[in-house]
């Protein structure tokens, strides 16, 4: 039994004892399945109804299961123009790769192909030879925390600026982060340059601050008033009105790009600045007032954009994660999430379905990680006994293989392949579904 | 009867409700349509075709301004028989750039009576804007997105309204105007008079004459007006820089492939695209002219591609071009 049997096998026991609920309307979507190592190796699957769909997992046990965010007339169809497009979702995604936190430092590595150098962290090149770099990427709590402030900050929008509250369901990926699915009879009927805008406000390109009301002309730089400031305007000045009264020196000399000293000799003069931008003007503090309020703003604007995954929000023919699916990458569950529960939801403790029961692996180098409350590794090139969840996880990734003992057959004396009796006789998770 | 101020309106604004009032009562029918409107119409399509600016003088002249007034969908019959892309998408243009102009100098309360015409959904004067939009309404206007300033990003927003300036509203109307005609378009001919029909001939010509015929291949030169229908809307639009799917770019290529256009001029004529990708475009016709590669799609092909919904009583595109081309040179001799 390889890696993949070993996940299919863990996987269909999961589907065999919960039904997933089927996304909305499952007859108008298309569906495509994954592999091990593969996210999507089969698309133009239809499903009848929410019956068949549950069916399927049980029976085939896909190591990944995506939908489309479209509606269709006739979802397995090919070429795309021949399923009769319908409508469509809106959907958005959050990765915690794109944010580049510090903790990369602890949980990601690099290696150069050319020369063999390795280290910490996502670097672009090889900081040896100036080669490019394969990387293992890791995530963790600090990460996937920071995907979900982003969630937060996105529900914010929707509703303060498009007016959207109903119709918005939020789940883990299962592996890095959160996607963000809004369903309206409103959304379904947007063409892909509606989406493009609605993506454009919410990551803020091209955005242009003159036509919201920040110029400079004669000798003085004008801003909205934050009184009467809507939309992009407002989520400016009040970015503004934190660095001049509590960011601190530090980040107004990034965002102006001038020296610290200055900075805090400006910082001094806070009040005339919050009192300016009350007014609907930007004071003059600075030798270069043009410049210093330019790059003032674009600071703004790029603290304020949301780092969305453009394409997975604007492209109606992608297909995502199955919310309540396992991710074939960590064996984690695509968990729905609450928007009242979002703020406690740990997507390390709660998306956990397999059992504590022990499992036997064979790992490659795997950096210290977090599952289920506890940690795990570092680990060497070296056979162990994990909990199956954290088993599950470590193959998935591809960081360890299910251990055969040589001279044993499969189902011999092993606990790699006995999975099935593991998860059956597992303990009580958090949020497990298995007991 | 209507008063001059209502007739001047409705030269304005000739898409509006009054408008097609005043149309019923003063030409009931296609037949009793003065050959004064239809010359005015002929000069309205002209100034669209040649994008230039019409400024009737009709102001004060009761007649003068109903032969405007009918002139409108008279240009628009004449538009449609040209059935080209390209034509709809000036008439379109030339209308909502009228009344753009028009709507500037209007008193607040006319603008809205045209807002509540078109049916948008606004809502005047709130939070210190000259009006307010649902964000759905704003976001159906594919038109705003082609300029900078009206992108969503450079909105003001809050809970679900876009509220807009005084010129940004009107700007957000002749976009509605536009939309709205050339969606219009092509009208029902079928009980239009043939004298209208030939009329309409005349621009025809004038128009494929800027469309000179390309010398090359298998058909010695290669004329768009012996396109099948289906290739004949796809090369409109292409010329025209509409967006095509993939599958009708691909289609498209072939079948001018087929023809024995080369790869540079097909190059080229994709090069109209709005999101031509020159690279994209290689690739594909690289494919498409490696020997024996591709044959053109066939009728029933284009039908599942949902690109031909007609019966031109052939098997391929390519036989129908050719039929044209020999009943031409036929009727030459």
């Amino acid at each position: 039994m390889n890696n993949e049997e070993f996940l299919k096998k863990a996987f269909a026991w999961h589907y065999a004892r919960k039904k997933i609920a089927a996304p909305p309307s499952p007859e108008q979507r298309e569906f495509g399945t994954g592999s091990y190592g593969k996210k999507i190796d089969k698309r133009h699957i239809s499903f009848k109804d929410s019956d068949s769909f549950n069916k399927f997992l049980v029976a085939d046990a896909p190591l990944f299961i995506s939908y489309s965010c479209a509606y269709y007339k006739r979802p397995s169809a090919t070429p795309m123009e021949a399923k009769g497009f319908l409508g469509a979702d809106l959907i958005y995604e959050f990765d915690a790769d794109d944010f580049n936190q510090e903790c990369v430092q602890e949980h990601d590595s690099w290696e150069c192909k050319k020369c063999g150098a390795k280290g910490k962290g996502v670097p672009e090149k090889c900081s040896n030879c100036g080669s490019g770099v394969s990387v293992e990427q890791w995530v963790c709590g600090k990460c996937l925390g920071r995907a979900k402030e982003n969630v937060f900050r996105l529900l914010g929008i929707l509703k303060d600026d498009f007016g959207i509250e109903d119709g918005i369901s939020v789940n883990f990926s299962g592996s890095k982060g959160y996607h963000v699915h809004v369903r309206s009879e409103n959304v379904k009927r947007l063409g892909s340059k509606a989406r493009i805008e609605l993506v454009d406000y919410l990551t803020g390109s091209q955005l242009n601050p003159e036509s919201l009301g920040f110029y400079y002309d004669v000798g003085k730089f004008y801003s909205p008033r934050e009184k009467t400031a809507l939309g992009w305007q407002r989520k400016i000045l009040l970015r503004m009105k934190k660095i001049f009264s509590s960011s601190g020196h530090e980040e107004l000399s990034v965002a102006a790009g001038i020296a610290s000293s200055t900075a805090k000799r400006i910082l001094n003069e806070g009040s005339i600045i919050l009192n300016g931008i009350n007014m609907g003007f930007l004071p003059s503090v600075y030798s270069k007032n043009e410049k210093f309020w330019n790059s003032v703003i674009s600071y703004c604007i790029s603290k304020e954009a949301l780092p969305i995954d453009r394409q997975t929000s604007v492209d109606i023919r992608k297909i995502v994660r199955v919310p309540e699916t396992l991710h074939g990458s960590t064996g984690l569950n695509a968990s729905v999430v609450e928007i009242g529960r979002l703020k406690d939801y740990d997507p390390l403790i709660d998306s956990i379905v397999f059992s504590e029961k022990p499992v036997t692996v064979k790992t490659a180098l795997v950096p210290k990680f977090c599952l289920n409350g506890k940690s795990f590794g570092p680990f060497k090139e070296e056979t162990l006994e994990l909990p199956m969840y954290a088993g599950i996880y470590l193959i998935a990734r591809g960081s360890a293989t299910a251990f055969f003992p040589s001279g044993k057959k499969p189902g011999e004396n092993n606990r790699a392949i006995s999975a099935e009796m593991a998860l059956e006789s597992g303990s009580t998770l958090r949020n497990g579904l298995h007991t | 009867m209507f008063t001059m101020q209502e007739l001047s309106f409705a030269q304005k604004y000739p898409f509006t409700s009054i408008a097609k009032s005043i149309v019923k009562e003063s030409a009931p029918s296609l037949s009793s349509i003065p050959a004064e409107a239809k010359e005015r119409a002929k000069a309205i399509l002209a100034s669209a075709l040649s994008n230039t600016p019409y400024n009737p003088k009709a102001e004060g002249s009761k007649e003068l301004l109903l032969n405007e007034i009918v002139a409108f969908p008279v240009a628009k019959i004449y538009a449609s028989c040209l059935s080209s892309e390209e034509t709809f998408r000036k008439f379109a243009r030339l209308i909502s750039r009228s009344s753009f102009e028009s709507l500037e100098k209007e008193k607040d309360s006319v603008i809205f009576d045209v807002a509540a015409e078109l049916k948008i959904r606004f809502a005047p004067a709130e939070k210190g804007f000259f009006a307010s939009l649902p964000l759905f309404d704003f976001l159906k206007a594919s038109f705003m997105q082609s300029e900078p300033y009206m992108k969503l990003v450079n909105q003001k927003l809050d809970s679900g309204n876009v509220y807009l300036n005084r010129n940004e509203f009107i700007r957000f109307l002749s976009g509605t105007i536009f939309e709205g005609i050339y969606s219009s378009f092509p009208i029902d001919l079928q009980n239009v008079p043939k004298s209208i029909k030939e009329d309409a001939n005349k621009f025809r010509e004038r128009k494929f004459s800027d469309m000179k015929a390309i010398s090359f291949g298998k058909f010695s030169s290669i004329n768009p007006e012996f396109f099948p229908p289906c290739y004949a809307e796809l090369y409109s639009k292409l010329i025209s820089s509409s967006n095509l799917t993939h599958i009708a770019r691909f289609d498209i290529a072939v079948f001018l492939a087929a023809l024995g256009m080369n790869k540079e001029k097909i190059k080229e004529l994709f090069s109209n695209a709005p999101n031509y990708d020159e690279k994209k475009t290689l690739y594909h016709l690289d494919r498409i002219f490696s020997k024996g590669k591709f044959l053109p799609p066939s009728c029933i092909k284009l039908k599942e591609h949902g690109l031909c919904d007609g019966d031109c009583n052939v098997k391929n595109p390519v036989q129908y071009y050719g039929q044209r081309v020999k009943e031409t040179r036929k009727a030459r001799r």
